[in-house]
């Protein structure tokens, strides 16, 4: 099973797939108040992780503002909580803001990040 | 080689409407002008923004975003009462006066230590760190009411177009 919330101005784009236990996350995160976005991303995140131990989760961010940076912290800490995830960490090639958050999420979290360069 | 301040992107924000998809206008703006430090162009933008629209209930405010030589300076004005604009001056200040390595690990810090209902105070941090240079502010004129003395005030952002990524 496959549920998308769409991408709007300021959030992200959110797909959850059950049956290859994946979560995508694309786009930008910048809404004013994060909570509501993060309480769906987990939402959605437990549709898989009802059904499966292990978990993927695809980060393909342009980029965040400082409120969704605490909450994407504390998704990672509370999916490291409940499930084993494997992070997959997009960035496109010279993005080194993105590529460097994602090494410090790492490093905050102790979780297993993959960092990709995107093809052009 | 660019001489004269040339600015590429200017909105007022008098209603709060009008704070809804300004990341999308300033993107626009900066691929339009292919500048190399884009990201960090929005990124500060929306943290100067959006410190208004938490902290000051979206009052009325302005943004500007210029190129000269090599950089881009993003100059946002908004009004506050006298004691946020001290608080402001006063955070800015000390923001100022550290180093980018001490800032960066402030930032982690508050991400890691965040209480739940509470903002991280990161925003004027990141501006600092992503422009790499001291964060100016500069009062433009105080306006008088019965009660209230406010100030409108002007916070100023220069980030280098060449330099690497902070």
């Amino acid at each position: 099973m496959i549920k998308t919330i769409e991408k709007g101005a300021k959030t992200p784009q959110i797909i959850a797939d059950t049956d290859i236990a994946v979560v995508k996350i694309n786009g930008v995160i910048i809404p004013e108040n994060p909570i509501p976005l993060f309480e769906e991303i987990m939402n959605l995140t437990t549709l898989v992780t009802d059904k499966s131990k292990v978990i993927q989760v695809e980060f393909d961010l342009e980029y965040f503002n400082t409120g969704a940076a605490r909450y994407i912290y504390d998704y990672l800490k509370n999916l490291k909580l409940i499930t084993s995830p494997t992070i997959k960490w997009f960035y496109e090639k010279d993005d080194e803001d993105i590529l460097e958050s994602g090494e410090e999420f790492m490093a905050m979290t102790g979780i297993d990040f993959h960092f990709i360069e995107k093809q052009a | 080689m660019q001489r004269q301040k040339q600015i590429i992107f200017q909105q007022s924000f008098n209603h709060v409407d009008d704070y809804r998809d300004f990341n999308l206008k300033i993107e626009s703006v900066i691929k339009y002008h292919k500048i190399a430090s884009g990201k960090k162009i929005i990124i500060c933008s929306t943290e100067l923004i959006q410190n208004n629209i938490i902290h000051n209930n979206s009052s009325p405010s302005e943004i500007e975003i210029s190129t000269i030589h090599n950089s881009t300076i993003i100059e946002f004005s908004q009004i506050v009462d006298e004691e946020q604009f001290l608080k402001i001056s006063s955070l800015i200040d000390t923001i100022n006066n550290i180093d980018l390595f001490t800032i960066k690990d402030k930032i982690k810090n508050n991400i890691l230590n965040a209480s739940k209902n509470s903002s991280c105070g990161n925003g004027l941090m990141i501006c600092r760190l992503k422009s790499g240079n001291i964060i100016r502010v500069q009062l433009i004129n105080k306006v008088y009411s019965d009660d209230e003395t406010y100030f409108n005030f002007k916070i100023q952002l220069k980030i280098n177009n060449n330099d690497k990524d902070n």
